[in-house]
């Protein structure tokens, strides 16, 4: 067994396959460009640009469930999943977001997996893992998993984002203890909200 | 009548079961909250329950994130009764003037480690568990800050932004 630290390998992720990155300033036809022409050429960038992603994504993927299931998890600490995950995010921005919301989609029967990635992308803040991050957090608020369902009040409480009070608000759990903690959150976060109103 | 503090991993583990009913604790709950390091378990020593912000404090300062965690209060007594040795060793937190109320459970075994999860069964059973959420970490730790107790330069980064600086 492979008991070396689990850490992020850029040279598997960077240079070609990033240097096909659509940019962030992909500059979309205006009113003004009227011609169809553009706008197909830009949906074959973007495309192209995706499928590019195939093989760090696999990549991601792979090596995301490896470094989540050689974490330990405590919580107050980082683990070496935070750290990948800060890296992917850093090399390939919204699609490592949406490569960690389609593991978790495959990982929704393992509870284990699914909390881990609740717990890691909780240490993100609410614009890095928006809006994916808030999709995975609010499916899993009924979860037949009790550890997954705290994770996912745990992602909120986080991201500390009064906009997503209309989504506990909605959520009620059976056992006392958690409940409570979610009517907690719930009144940080409205407190939040006021002191925000009120700057 | 003294506490010892300990931040429990994960409290839900201990509630899968009905302990509260006389059921015993999961395996779930012993593996994931009662991890030994050199057979030993580290605890916190308060001499009363208005006291409990300071446990939290000098466990809470070590941390990298402010993650909401579990914290239990246990009437020291029940380690006395359980014939359980406390034994002194510096505490790793930046709350040095809380370094002394540090201590071990030491030379645990299969059958003590057992007694020390009856233990922690009995406090919960007490009510003396409590979740102390983001909010209130960051109130415990400016506070601890503000008061001198805690250098604001010794916190994790991350812990850091999220606290004021005198």
């Amino acid at each position: 067994m492979d008991d070396s630290p689990a850490t992020f390998d850029p040279s598997t992720l960077t240079s070609e396959t990033s240097a096909k990155m659509p940019s962030e300033n992909v500059d979309i036809p205006t009113a003004s460009t009227s011609l169809p022409e553009p706008l197909g050429s830009e949906t074959t960038i973007l495309t192209d640009a995706c499928k590019s992603q195939d093989i760090p994504r696999q990549e991601f993927m792979s090596r995301f469930s490896e470094v989540i299931h050689k974490s330990e998890f405590e919580f107050g600490f980082s683990t070496p999943a935070d750290e990948y995950v800060r890296e992917a995010l850093d090399t390939y921005g919204t699609f490592a977001r949406e490569w960690i919301s389609e593991f978790f989609m495959k990982s929704f029967d393992d509870p284990f997996v699914l909390s881990a990635i609740l717990r890691v992308i909780a240490h993100f803040d609410y614009r890095q893992m928006h809006p994916q991050g808030m999709t995975m957090a609010a499916a899993c608020a009924a979860h037949t998993d009790i550890d997954v369902r705290e994770c996912c009040v745990r992602c909120f409480e986080s991201w500390k984002a009064p906009k997503t009070l209309n989504i506990l608000r909605n959520i009620s759990f059976s056992q006392d203890w958690l409940n409570d903690y979610l009517v907690g959150v719930i009144s940080d976060l409205e407190r939040l909200a006021n002191h925000v109103v009120s700057h | 009548m003294s506490f010892l503090i300990r931040k429990i991993d994960e409290y839900n583990k201990w509630r899968q079961n009905d302990i509260l009913n006389g059921e015993p604790p999961s395996a779930d709950a012993i593996t994931h909250c009662l991890k030994t390091k050199q057979n030993s378990l580290s605890f916190w020593l308060i001499g009363d329950e208005s006291q409990r912000e300071e446990g939290v404090l000098a466990i809470a300062s070590q941390f990298e994130h402010i993650d909401t965690v579990d914290i239990l209060l246990i009437d020291r007594s029940l380690f006395e009764q359980k014939q359980l040795g406390l034994v002194p060793t510096p505490g790793l937190t930046p709350y040095t003037d809380f370094i002394d109320n540090h201590f071990d459970v030491i030379n645990l075994d299969y059958l003590s480690l057992g007694t020390v999860a009856e233990v922690i069964v009995e406090s919960i059973r007490q009510a003396r568990y409590k979740k102390f959420r983001e909010s209130e970490l960051v109130e415990i730790l400016s506070n601890g800050v503000q008061a001198g107790k805690v250098q604001w330069s010794e916190l994790n980064p991350h812990v850091r932004k999220k606290i004021p600086n005198n």
